[in-house]
């Protein structure tokens, strides 16, 4: 089984779908011939042509209108927005055509739209290159919100967005890409959307996580556990759809519970999270479902002040001693 | 501008009627079109205004029906058009019924969007031609251009047309993609249906009329301007740069000079307007003026435009009497329209 890392997995499962599928494209800003700012793409364009691979000039509203376009219109396309603070020119696109399409018309329309971003928080990008939200779409009926943490599950996940009905943002930390390496099977495989999955068993806390934050929760768990704290690690996978049985059970088992997020906790799915398990679980808990985030702040560029900002395993740990006692 | 990518296009003369296709079956199909459209509009005026059963915004096409039935007219099986909050006219030019509109505008489940979108929405249904309807001024522009390149790259010879207002040209997604379009070089034809008003303002104020049609040949494409309240000039305009557009792949702007007889939306009396420039568009009525070049070349006749005006005023009547019966779908149902 090859060992690859998120950049690697990414293109591995654009590959295969483009191959698999004729009305799979690929459009976004330095896509083709640079093949993507992170080289995320590279190798496509030479695979799958320039009517496949498609480099624009740098229109987000545009971009994402052609691609939702396309998608009502017979193909499956991938758009991909360079980072995702720019998503926010191409809102009104997403939301009120995108997602309400399928809604709007009744249910004549489909749209097979996937969103290709990354966020590049903890690579000194300041204020308006590193912003992570995910509320701002969790919000939105009829769209996926899927959040890729490891090798595997960036590929897994990627390859069912082209199977949906309905648009998919896919959001990977750029953080990661060249990061952490991890099997990846040879033979194919989807990931099931609205399916949390749990990477450590434990029985004293429940950690439940997405994203970026799920490696650095998988390593604070291992340092807990040298000082005889077993902490269970849940990577949710997506955020929309929720899957809110797989912390249920962990939760019934370990009593106590911490959601960490690199969103601010105001009105943020992290807080949402906590909320529906608290309510749903009241009496049956030592204490409620608490949570972790950054300071409700901008991303600083300082790499100082954005290593104080951002959530690492260090402060995970530090929380979980919080929760406990 | 230069010549070679901007016309001024005039009518369909007698003479050219043969080259053309026009016929006795064209013009009387065209005014049929345009006449149902008109009293449906009017008729909905009524229903707003006198009987108090239609709720929220509705956008009249009446004064611009020439724009719809000219463009639908010359495109071709398969082709699809992208509508806009004023979408009436476009829904009836591709044969959603007055039953599907009025029942939709009621909110009911028997209505065009099953009564979930109101009257913006009315002219979405793919099967028969209309992709899809923003009631956000100019973001239906980028979504045909990507359709029109799904056309181009499922190597499909059909065309889309996309209607948008001249208040749509000071949006951004309007100007991106005109750049997009000429850049992905799109079999699309960008319809602006210039009626003089971005809502309640004069265009000449915040824009300029005449810029308009600058504004597209200095993005790189071919435009016409045309006379929206004539029939033939919009149906002539398509035909004329179909080559361009199917043939060649290539983006066309038709920026169509029309004018609204009522006002913005149906609750709105137009009072910014004068008494003199309504006069002189009502003088330019598309519908009187295919009426009366028919009776002139001889097509028809008074006595058969009247019983033809009849029947179409007493279907109308008939789609509103059937469609009161309706009934307004479940919020269970509606809930599961959205689930992936």
């Amino acid at each position: 089984m090859p060992q690859l890392n998120i950049a690697e997995a990414i293109n591995r499962a654009l590959r295969e779908i483009m191959q698999e599928d004729e009305r799979v494209i690929y459009i976004g800003e330095d896509v083709g011939e640079h093949g993507g700012v992170h080289g995320v793409t590279r190798g496509l364009l030479e695979a799958y042509g320039k009517e496949r691979v498609i480099d624009t000039p740098i229109s987000e509203i545009a971009i994402t209108g052609t691609a939702i376009g396309a998608a009502m219109n017979g193909l499956k396309p991938i758009a991909e927005i360079m980072y995702q603070d720019f998503i926010f020119i191409a809102m009104e696109q997403l939301i009120n055509h995108a997602a309400q399409a399928k809604f709007m018309s009744a249910g004549k329309l489909k749209v097979p739209l996937t969103i290709y971003s990354q966020f590049s928080l903890g690579r000194q990008h300041g204020p308006q290159h590193s912003q992570f939200f995910l509320s701002h779409f969790a919000n939105v009926p009829s769209i996926n919100v899927v959040l890729p943490s490891t090798p595997y599950s960036a590929y897994g996940l990627l390859r069912n967005a082209v199977k949906q009905q309905i648009p998919t943002i896919y959001l990977v930390s750029a953080w990661e890409y060249f990061r952490f390496k991890e099997n990846v099977p040879d033979e194919k495989f989807e990931l099931p959307y609205g399916k949390a999955r749990t990477l450590k068993q434990g029985k004293d806390i429940s950690i439940i996580s997405y994203s970026r934050t799920v490696y650095p929760s998988l390593r604070a768990a291992e340092m807990l556990e040298k000082e005889g704290i077993s902490a269970e690690v849940i990577d949710m996978m997506t955020v929309s759809p929720l899957d809110l049985d797989t912390p249920k059970s962990s939760l019934l088992k370990t009593k106590k519970g911490l959601v960490v997020s690199d969103e601010h906790e105001p009105a943020s799915v992290s807080s949402y999270i906590a909320q529906k398990l608290n309510e749903s679980l009241y009496g049956k808990l030592d204490r409620p479902v608490m949570t972790l985030n950054p300071p409700f702040m901008f991303v600083p560029f300082s790499p100082a002040l954005e290593k104080v900002y951002m959530i690492d395993e260090n402060k995970i740990v530090n929380r979980v001693k919080e929760v406990l006692n | 501008m230069s010549s070679e990518n901007y016309r001024k296009v005039s009518t369909i003369t007698k003479e050219e009627y043969e080259k053309y296709g026009i016929n006795r079956d064209f013009l009387l199909d065209s005014y049929k079109k345009m006449y149902l459209i008109r009293k449906l509009e009017e008729k909905i005026e009524y229903l707003y205004l006198v009987r108090g059963l239609l709720m929220g915004p509705a956008h009249l096409y009446n004064g611009m029906e020439a724009i719809a039935i000219g463009v639908t007219k010359a495109l071709s099986k398969g082709d699809l058009i992208v509508s806009n909050h004023r979408g009436h006219g476009h829904a009836i030019a591709i044969g959603i019924t007055p039953y599907q509109i009025i029942s939709e505008m009621l909110g009911f489940s028997e209505g065009a969007q099953k009564g979930l979108s109101g009257s913006m929405h009315v002219a979405i249904d793919p099967d028969a031609g209309a992709l899809y309807s923003s009631a956000i001024v100019g973001s239906q522009v980028p979504i045909a251009v990507g359709a029109a390149y799904a056309f181009k790259y499922r190597k499909l010879d059909n065309v889309v047309a996309v209607f948008f207002g001249d208040g749509a040209t000071t949006t951004g997604a309007l100007l991106e993609s005109l750049n997009m379009s000429r850049f992905l070089k799109v079999p699309l034809y960008l319809i602006c249906e210039d009626n003089d008003y971005a809502e309640y303002t004069n265009i000449d104020y915040t824009v300029g009329r005449s810029r308009i049609t600058s504004m597209f040949t200095s993005f790189g494409i071919y435009t016409e301007e045309v006379d929206g309240n004539d029939v033939l000039s919009v149906y002539r305009s398509i035909k004329d740069t179909e080559e361009l557009v199917r043939g060649q792949k290539n983006p066309v702007a038709i920026h169509a000079y029309t004018y609204r007889l009522s006002g913005h939306s149906v609750t709105d009396p137009a009072s910014y307007r004068s008494k003199d420039e309504v006069e002189k568009w009502k003088a330019l009525d598309p519908i009187l003026r295919l009426k009366e070049r028919m009776l002139k070349e001889g097509f028809t006749t008074e006595e058969e435009l009247s019983s033809v005006e009849k029947s179409i005023e007493e279907d109308i009547e008939s789609a509103v009497n059937e469609a009161l019966k309706g009934s307004p779908m479940s919020i269970e149902d509606a809930i599961k329209i959205g689930d992936p």
